[in-house]
């Protein structure tokens, strides 16, 4: 008898008050932790299904990222007359950053609506495609981490011991890629339209975030870069990566906006979680 | 034991149309105070699928749903399963459940057959270690011999079917769901797959089969639960459910 996620006594009372409701929450959450051996599986192939007939595989996810980032550096650098030593590798993790978490925000909207099928097939816990999601995202990221490491390497940049602090910038990126999966996955799955509303948001906040520029450039317009809760994430994860820390003011505002985001996001969740299977 | 209890179940279906999909519609509508509406009869509706309906059943019972098209089958199986949770109403079910839907799910058409026993058999809740285990015994029980190293997309519908059952029947749950309507091969196929589904049915220990074919209903099935508008019709011995549901059929409508 394989060990079956239909938990042995299956007890669902549509009279749910909200209490009831986020214990449900809770119990989906364990559950699908539990499930990690199947969403660790699925995730790869996520990733490996993509480029499953080519050669060079998920490879052409670091290729495609490294040729946009040499060309882009090499161009810009001229434009603002920058030294490429010190624009490129700043180029390179902002452009690594912002396709880890633009990426995470965008295709989070499709996670309920692209499992459509196995959501009303098999009971599975519904964070199992929350959890499948950002572990194929990350698998992503790391290909296109090989870049960072490339330039590092070529420009020699020796990081120190603040590279460590990129550990918990990445926690706080994907915890937020997570609750951005619990909010934004049911409401993509009803309204159909929000995805293409969410990717053009993306599109304006990625020249908007100090990614192709830099924050120095402007200092007079400070706020105009503060309020922007992208800048900050790009930042924390950023900064360690290039040998600095990023100011406790960056990181105060995304620890902020985590806990924020995972009130909203556990709310959202459990408030919908029933009717995502109605709406996939 | 197994056992499944519904008590007063109701399931409202939403139909979402392309327009009602729309934010952007929908606020439209909103803040127009419904004046703006792009398109006609853009409003909600539900369909009530399941219409306050209870049930006991316990261990041993082997269940035939019956009804016409849009009767409900399907919903409730879905409700058993635990993949819609209901409006109103509370659903307990005891066991381990497994349902066979949609035969074809959960397969990659770009990986090979062995991959897909172990993509699907993993889906299906085995740990990666024990579906490699059994992958071997459940790929010589589909006869695809040489086929199984190739990609899914090579073979033909009959093959592919083969692998899902091969899998979907590997395992042994004790509530075991099934509807033949919406796709869990026709009739033909499970008549086919006849020696292995007995085997398969014979173990689990409560079974609810959804199907228009009288004949698989009588082989499997001793109870008869006819549905009829989410409702219940009448529950018995299946003879006398399915003599009873033909005489509907056959009475002129009024």
């Amino acid at each position: 008898m394989p060990a079956s996620f239909s938990q042995r006594v299956l007890t669902i009372n549509a009279a749910d008050a909200a209490t009831g409701r986020l214990a449900t929450v809770w119990n989906d959450l364990r559950e699908g932790f539990r499930l990690r051996e199947l969403w660790l599986f699925l995730g790869w192939r996520d990733v490996r299904r993509h480029y499953q007939r080519s050669v060079l595989g998920p490879l052409w996810l670091t290729l495609s990222m490294g040729i946009m980032v040499a060309g882009l550096g090499i161009l810009y650098s001229q434009i603002f007359k920058m030294d490429i030593r010190e624009y490129l590798p700043f180029l390179a993790i902002g452009f690594i950053m912002w396709g880890f978490i633009g990426g995470t925000i965008t295709a989070s909207c499709n996670v309920f609506s692209n499992a459509a099928g196995s959501i009303r097939q098999i009971r599975l816990p519904l964070s199992v495609y929350v959890f499948q999601f950002v572990w194929s995202q990350l698998i992503a990221f790391g290909h296109n981490f090989v870049i960072y490491i490339i330039i590092a390497a070529l420009f020699g940049i020796n990081p120190g011991f603040q590279v460590l602090l990129a550990v918990p910038a990445l926690i706080l990126i994907a915890l937020n890629g997570m609750f951005c999966a619990m909010i934004l996955g049911p409401l993509c799955a009803r309204f159909r339209d929000i995805p293409m509303i969410i990717a053009s948001i993306i599109q304006v906040a990625f020249f908007m975030t100090p990614i192709l520029w830099s924050a120095t450039q402007i200092p007079e317009r400070a706020v105009f870069v503060n309020i922007n809760p992208f800048y900050h994430f790009i930042e924390i994860a950023r900064d360690p990566l290039l040998g600095q820390t990023g100011s406790l003011l960056n990181w105060l505002v995304c620890i902020g906006i985590t806990i924020v985001m995972g009130v909203l996001a556990l709310a959202f969740f459990s408030r919908f979680r029933a009717r995502i299977a109605y709406w996939a | 034991m197994a056992a499944i209890t519904l008590q007063n179940v109701s399931v409202d279906i939403p139909i979402l149309d392309v327009s009602s999909r729309s934010l952007k519609n929908n606020v439209l509508a909103a803040v127009t105070g419904g004046q703006i509406k792009p398109t006609a009869g853009s409003k909600k509706v539900t369909i009530r699928a399941i219409d306050n309906l209870s049930l006991d059943l316990t261990h041993g019972m082997r269940i035939g749903l019956i009804g016409h098209n849009g009767a409900g089958k399907s919903t409730i199986l879905r409700v058993m399963a635990g993949i819609y949770e209901p409006t109103a109403g509370s659903v307990k079910v005891e066991g381990d459940v497994a349902a066979m839907f949609d035969i074809g799910f959960g397969m990659d058409p770009d990986a090979s057959g062995w991959e897909n026993i172990i993509l699907r058999g993993m889906l299906l809740g085995y740990s990666r270690k024990e579906i490699e285990l059994r992958s071997e015994e459940i790929g010589l029980s589909t006869g695809l011999g040489d086929f199984l190293s190739m990609p899914l997309r090579t073979y033909s519908a009959g093959m592919s079917t083969r692998l899902a059952f091969a899998v979907s029947t590997s395992i042994t749950p004790e509530i075991l769901l099934i509807d033949e309507g919406i796709g869990a091969g026709d009739a033909a196929f499970l008549q086919h797959a006849k020696e292995r589904l007995r085997s398969f049915i014979g173990e689990a220990g409560l079974l609810v089969v959804a199907s228009h074919s009288e004949e698989l209903l009588r082989q499997w099935c001793t109870t008869g639960l006819w549905m009829e508008h989410g409702r219940q019709r009448a529950i018995g011995p299946l003879d006398e459910v399915l003599t009873a549901y033909n005489d509907s059929l056959s009475a002129p409508a009024g």
